[in-house]
């Protein structure tokens, strides 16, 4: 037990790196603007949370009225366990599997199970800065009806086992995936095709589900409501079904008065101990093992023949190749970078038609919006920019190998089109996958589509290109595993932060044109205008960068 | 071909000086050492040489052309060697290569002809299909080297080449040092192992806490000293405390 706490402590300590941010902040000055950064970043979240605690006690003052309050949990703890989930899947990758310090780690005399259980730990501990800020909100505006000691206990207790749970599953299934691909020559491609098909078979799954669960007799909707209200904890129940702990926590919070309150906890710390336990016997029989065969490369024994091999390009096109290879051949990135590009379209829309019955709503939303359809597509295209970390990672990605490109003579205008080819580029194949997806549902005619395809590239430039740019001035290259470039990387906070900026000033403008009646096309034209002088600048200061 | 005018470079706001007030020239055909106890400022001289680091005054000229004022006709006149050999690891050895050709602009046939001939005499040339990150320690070393040789810099700078090279590769590496230097061209290198800085240096210089405490040809430095001692002595004797 004392070797596990050491060895959180550790993690913990070179994760957040304490040490040189107190040495950069104290000594070396260096890199003091980023908590700035980062507090003026997440101030400006402030107006969105206070939203958030606003809908929340709408949603409990109605569920209140209909004697269901305590589903107010499960409604909160659902959205949570699944996005811990979801993205717990590449976390877990990285942690175990990408991380230099497991090296570091297995020479030593440490239990193997000990290993895993800490790097467990260490990512549940993560994972509270997800938790709380949304759950929080929800306890204390509950606070009034189910307050007292026991209740701060359980919820401390819910808090503290949430992640435990879906970061467990995402151990699970990530340690017996690398297992079974550990199949020489072609484990980076096996283990990120069956990344994918994890992911798509759990979305499917849960699509198939809503969609059984929800789906009842024409005419029997009233007796369906009138079966989930008259108990109080209805709502809760149907919520949580997909999900069973999530019911679990609920009851532990809301009964918390009741021997059952104690009941549920008592399950809760169960699952949760007996969650790491099995993850510490599962780690220590196959973890290490798959983990050690991992750099065991299939060498080439083919002659080699530099004629065929060698292939004369551009800087620019070389810098683009190099950029799409690495992410092409890091799981992480490839999880991080591209996935996005494919799942976003599918979440959005592939999704709503797998739950049944709901094509209607969207023809109905198309009629309704007709004359707005290309602006809100093209909203929509520049936010999937936004939300894409490619552009914003380009030179963190390279972590120590950085000083290359440092050193290259490259023109910063190659060096800029060069980086900013793979974000565009994905770009057009998340526009291409969600047009080609809504013409499926909507009665979309080909210009609408062409001119939203167009225009909505262009607005992503300018998106893509500040992104591109940041990263070139403070480029986050001192990671020790390839998830730290990315997911906890502040570049992709403030590009995603200029990004929604810029999205929200264009949907303003046009706005303010419509009021003054001006032509849709005109607005069209304005807005790539504006935004290909946008780049323009972004490109004139890149060049400006020492 | 390389000169160092007055070169200053301070940390922690300009309370600590890595590089104080450095010059120095290194001439064609010269192989120029560069010794100093760790710390005392070679890395961050030689950072500032390829553009990594910028200066806070002085100036460095390479092969003429200013590294601040015109830093990219500046990098086309050097390649690098870093002290440690950090690469892109999911690349193939070739990818690597072709990479740098591309981006320097070697023509096709000259990249055939030096990759065969370097990689060749490195023990590479099988292994250059294979991922980076399936390479040794030294074998990434091997990389670079063949990498930075691609095409044909004037000056060839290296921080600690010979750490992580067996004999064999260190041997041939001097070598390709002592060829450069005929071919006109120039060699900066740093290093820790004084018994290959005495061998094949045409010139050293000692840096110390940040200041160049002694440079010149070698016999130059042995007569500084009453007994014509060793490298390795004037080294200990200039910078110990």
């Amino acid at each position: 037990m004392k070797q596990i706490v050491k060895l959180v402590r550790i993690s913990l300590l070179s994760s957040f790196g304490f040490s040189s941010i107190k040495y950069n902040f104290m000594k070396s000055k260096k890199d003091i603007w980023k908590p700035i950064i980062l507090v003026l970043a997440l101030a400006s979240l402030i107006p969105s949370y206070v939203m958030y605690v606003q809908l929340i006690k709408n949603i409990y003052i109605q569920l209140f009225a209909l004697g269901q309050e305590s589903s107010i949990f499960t409604l909160i703890i659902m959205p949570i366990s699944l996005i811990i989930f979801v993205f717990g899947l590449s976390y877990v990758l990285s942690a175990f599997y990408f991380s230099n310090d497991v090296e570091k780690l297995i020479p030593l005399p440490i239990k193997e199970g000990n290993i895993v259980i800490s790097k467990f730990i260490s990512m549940v501990i993560f994972n509270y800065f997800i938790v709380v800020p949304i759950l929080l909100p929800v306890l204390i505006v509950a606070f009034g009806d189910f307050g007292g000691t026991l209740y701060i206990i359980y919820s401390l207790l819910t808090i503290l086992l949430l992640p435990v749970i879906p970061l467990g599953i995402d151990t699970i299934i990530i340690m017996v995936l690398m297992k079974l691909t550990n199949i020489q020559g072609r484990k980076d491609l096996l283990r990120n095709l069956s990344m994918f098909f994890v992911l798509f078979i759990i979305i499917a799954l849960q699509a198939v589900l809503n969609n059984t669960l929800t789906s009842m007799e024409p005419g029997k909707e009233g007796e369906f409501l009138n079966a989930l209200l008259q108990r109080s904890d209805g709502i809760m129940v149907w919520l949580g079904r997909a999900y069973p702990p999530a019911i679990w926590f609920s009851k532990s919070i809301s009964n918390a008065h009741k021997i059952s309150g104690l009941i549920y906890s008592a399950l809760n710390i169960l699952l949760g101990v007996g969650m790491v336990y099995l993850i510490g016997q599962i780690g220590s029989k196959i973890y290490l093992k798959a983990l050690l065969e991992k750099n065991n490369f299939k060498k080439s024994l083919k002659k080699v023949e530099l004629g065929l091999l060698i292939k004369n390009r551009s800087p620019i096109i070389a810098i683009f190749l190099n950029d799409v290879k690495l992410v092409l051949r890091t799981p992480i990135y490839l999880f991080n970078c591209v996935s996005i590009s494919f799942l976003l379209p599918i979440l959005v829309i592939v999704m709503p038609l797998i739950s049944g019955g709901q094509d209607a709503d969207f023809s109905q939303l198309y009629f309704q919006f007709k004359e707005y359809i290309t602006l809100i597509l093209i909203a929509f295209f520049a936010f999937i920019a936004t939300a894409n970390p490619t552009a914003s990672t380009t030179y963190s990605r390279e972590g120590k190998a950085y000083w290359i490109h440092a050193v290259l003579p490259v023109a910063p205008g190659s060096m800029f089109v060069g980086r900013m080819l793979q974000p565009m580029l994905l770009e057009l194949i998340s526009i291409f996958i969600m047009l080609v997806s809504l013409a499926f549902v909507l009665p979309l005619d080909i210009g609408e589509m062409f001119i939203s395809l167009v225009i909505g590239m262009l607005v992503s430039l300018p998106i893509c290109a500040i992104g591109v740019f940041i990263d070139r001035l403070y480029p986050k290259l001192d990671w020790d595993q390839p998830q730290r470039a990315v997911k906890q990387n502040i570049n992709v906070l403030l590009n995603m932060l200029i990004g929604v900026g810029y999205i929200l000033l264009l949907g303003f403008m046009t706005m303010k044109m419509m009021e003054y009646e001006i032509g849709v096309n005109l607005i069209y034209g304005l807005i790539s205008v504006l935004s290909i002088i946008s780049t323009g600048g972004i490109f004139w200061a890149f060049h400006k960068i020492k | 071909m390389l000169s160092v005018k007055n070169v200053k470079k301070s940390f922690n706001g300009g309370k600590t000086f890595a590089v104080d007030n450095i010059s120095f020239d290194v001439h064609s055909s010269e192989i120029f050492g560069f010794l100093g106890p760790n710390g005392a400022g070679k890395t961050t001289m030689i950072k500032m040489i390829t553009g990594l680091l910028q200066l806070d005054s002085g100036s460095i000229e390479i092969n003429g052309v200013d590294i601040e004022k015109d830093s990219i006709e500046a990098k086309r006149q050097f390649s690098f060697v870093p002290d440690s050999p950090e690469v892109f690891d999911k690349l193939k050895g070739i990818e690597y290569l072709n990479f740098l050709g591309d981006v320097y602009g070697v023509e096709s046939k000259d990249r055939i002809e030096r990759i065969e001939k370097y990689a060749t005499l490195f023990g590479l040339k099988n292994a250059l299909n294979d991922p980076i990150m399936s390479y040794s320690h030294g074998m990434k070393q091997k990389i670079v080297l063949i990498g930075a040789l691609l095409h044909e810099p004037e000056i060839f700078v290296l921080d600690e080449p010979m750490v992580g090279l067996d004999p064999k590769s260190a041997y041939n590496l001097k070598e390709i040092m002592n060829e450069h230097c005929q071919k006109g061209k120039s060699v900066f290198f740093s290093t820790h192992v004084l018994e290959v800085a005495e061998k094949i240096c045409n010139r050293v210089a000692i840096i110390n806490k940040g200041k160049i405490i002694a440079q010149g040809t070698i016999e130059e430095l042995k007569n500084m000293t009453k007994n014509n001692e060793s490298l390795e002595n004037i080294f200990l004797e200039l910078t110990e405390e």
